[in-house]
């Protein structure tokens, strides 16, 4: 169908529906064209039939059924809205009382049996690594109760053993640490330690490790001993709870 | 939209519910109208009529009356229409006997029964058209809305809704060519 002719049939399609004759100039396109003359007769009977089917029946009234909907629906919202604060006040209750219950004050007695701790003078090696021959406040957990000391008088000093420097890390929660201790302060503090002597006959052969705990700082430091045939490898290693080695020796 | 019908309007959005009574007295019939001819089912159309009612109520006050308060109806009407043929997937046939008796006063039992079966063939053709041209066609050839009021049921524009009524006209005529014809033989 060409464009004008498609114009054409919605102007009578149109006219027909509004009762009306189509104008002149569309009257004498309909006369010429075949097509347009066909569209016009099929417009006009497919016009008619919806008319037809555009009548309605009779239908039920629906206003009551509507009022009733709207008022049941309020007062259900009225319901919900009471059902949900009485559900709050509820959970609110609950919740109070549950911490009640669980924040009573701990006894004395229990909180003393459960904070003990043993504090021990700091001897050895790392006595003599801190530079300083006064013991520090160290805690020593009950980790590993068949931890045994090591002489001072047997450690050898040599190039491997010296102090490392530490390796700056990036703390994992930011949180106010306290001042370090002026005697760490002079050099960088130890970290990781490795020290090497030769095991004389009659030391037993044995190994063991034991971690201590810093209260004061919060600094960790585990000491392995691994005794081989014919030496001692002692390794030190410091770090704050929870956090990775900075350094590791051998 | 009427003085009346604009106050009564403002008083249902104030929560009163005789106003809103008189709203649905007003429009009711117009509603059911629009939804049987969308969906040619007399049960399916109470149902739209009495949610569309609901659904006005409970969004009266987004209505901005800045279209006519029918118009608005009708185009939650023809929303859920078109949900309610989506979801039930139906073509809905109302019986020939009613066609008959509609006809019956007018014209032979032969001719009678023809032109029953001929408007049943409308109502096929008009279900397995694409929705929104079959609502096009409810709102302008059976219903006689202006292009403006549609274009506002239908959220288009009034040259869409022009181009897309023709191109409707076009598909009903070629899919009733075969029963006009049939008719004229």
């Amino acid at each position: 169908m060409k464009r004008e002719c498609k114009r054409i049939a919605d102007e009578i399609w149109e006219c027909a529906r509004a009762g009306q004759e189509p104008p002149v100039e569309v009257q004498k396109h309909v006369a010429d064209c075949p097509g347009c003359a066909q569209a016009a007769s099929e417009a006009g009977k497919v016009l008619e039939l919806m008319r037809e089917a555009s009548r309605v029946g009779a239908f039920a009234d629906c206003r009551p059924a509507v009022v009733a909907r709207i008022s049941g629906g309020r007062a259900r919202s009225r319901a919900v809205w009471a059902y949900a604060c009485a559900s709050a006040v509820l959970v609110g209750l609950l919740v109070g009382v549950f911490y009640i219950q669980h924040s009573r004050p701990v006894p004395k007695a229990a909180r003393e049996a459960a904070g003990q701790t043993v504090t021990l003078p700091v001897e050895g090696p790392m006595a003599d690594l801190k530079g300083s021959s006064e013991p520090s406040e160290m805690v020593q957990k009950h980790e590993d109760a068949g931890a045994r000391r090591i002489p001072p008088k047997r450690v050898e000093r040599t190039t491997a053993n010296r102090i490392r420097p530490v390796k700056k890390t990036t703390p994992i929660q930011a949180r106010e640490l306290p001042e370090p201790e002026p005697a760490l302060e002079k050099g960088a503090p130890a970290t990781a330690v490795a020290v090497t002597w030769t095991l004389s006959e009659s030391e037993p052969d044995d190994s063991y490790v034991s971690i201590y705990t810093d209260t004061e700082t919060g600094e960790r430091t585990i000491c392995r001993v691994e005794r081989s045939a014919d030496s001692v490898n002692i390794y030190l290693e410091s770090k704050p709870t929870g956090e990775k080695p900075p350094a590791e020796g051998v | 939209m009427s003085e009346s019908c604009e106050k009564l309007v403002e008083s249902a959005k104030k929560g009163d519910v005789e106003a809103f009574d008189k709203l649905v007295f007003l429009h009711q019939d117009q509603v059911y109208a629009l939804a049987y001819r969308i969906l040619g089912n007399a049960e399916d159309s109470a149902d739209v009529q009495q949610e569309t009612f609901i659904h006005a109520w409970r969004n009266l006050r987004k209505f901005r009356q800045e279209a006519q308060f029918s118009t608005w109806l009708h185009r939650i009407s023809v929303n859920l229409c078109l949900s309610m043929r989506r979801r039930k997937g139906y073509m809905s046939q109302e019986s020939l006997v009613e066609e008959l008796h509609i006809q019956s006063a007018t014209l032979n039992p032969a001719a009678c029964h023809e032109r029953a079966e001929a408007l049943a063939a409308l109502r096929r053709v008009l279900a397995g058209m694409p929705t929104h041209y079959r609502v096009l066609l409810v709102l302008r050839d059976m219903e006689e809305r202006s292009f403006r009021e549609i274009a506002e049921v239908l959220g288009c524009s009034v040259a869409s809704a022009r181009t897309r009524l023709c191109k409707a006209r076009n598909m009903l005529r070629a899919r009733m060519r075969p029963y006009i014809m049939e008719e004229d033989r």
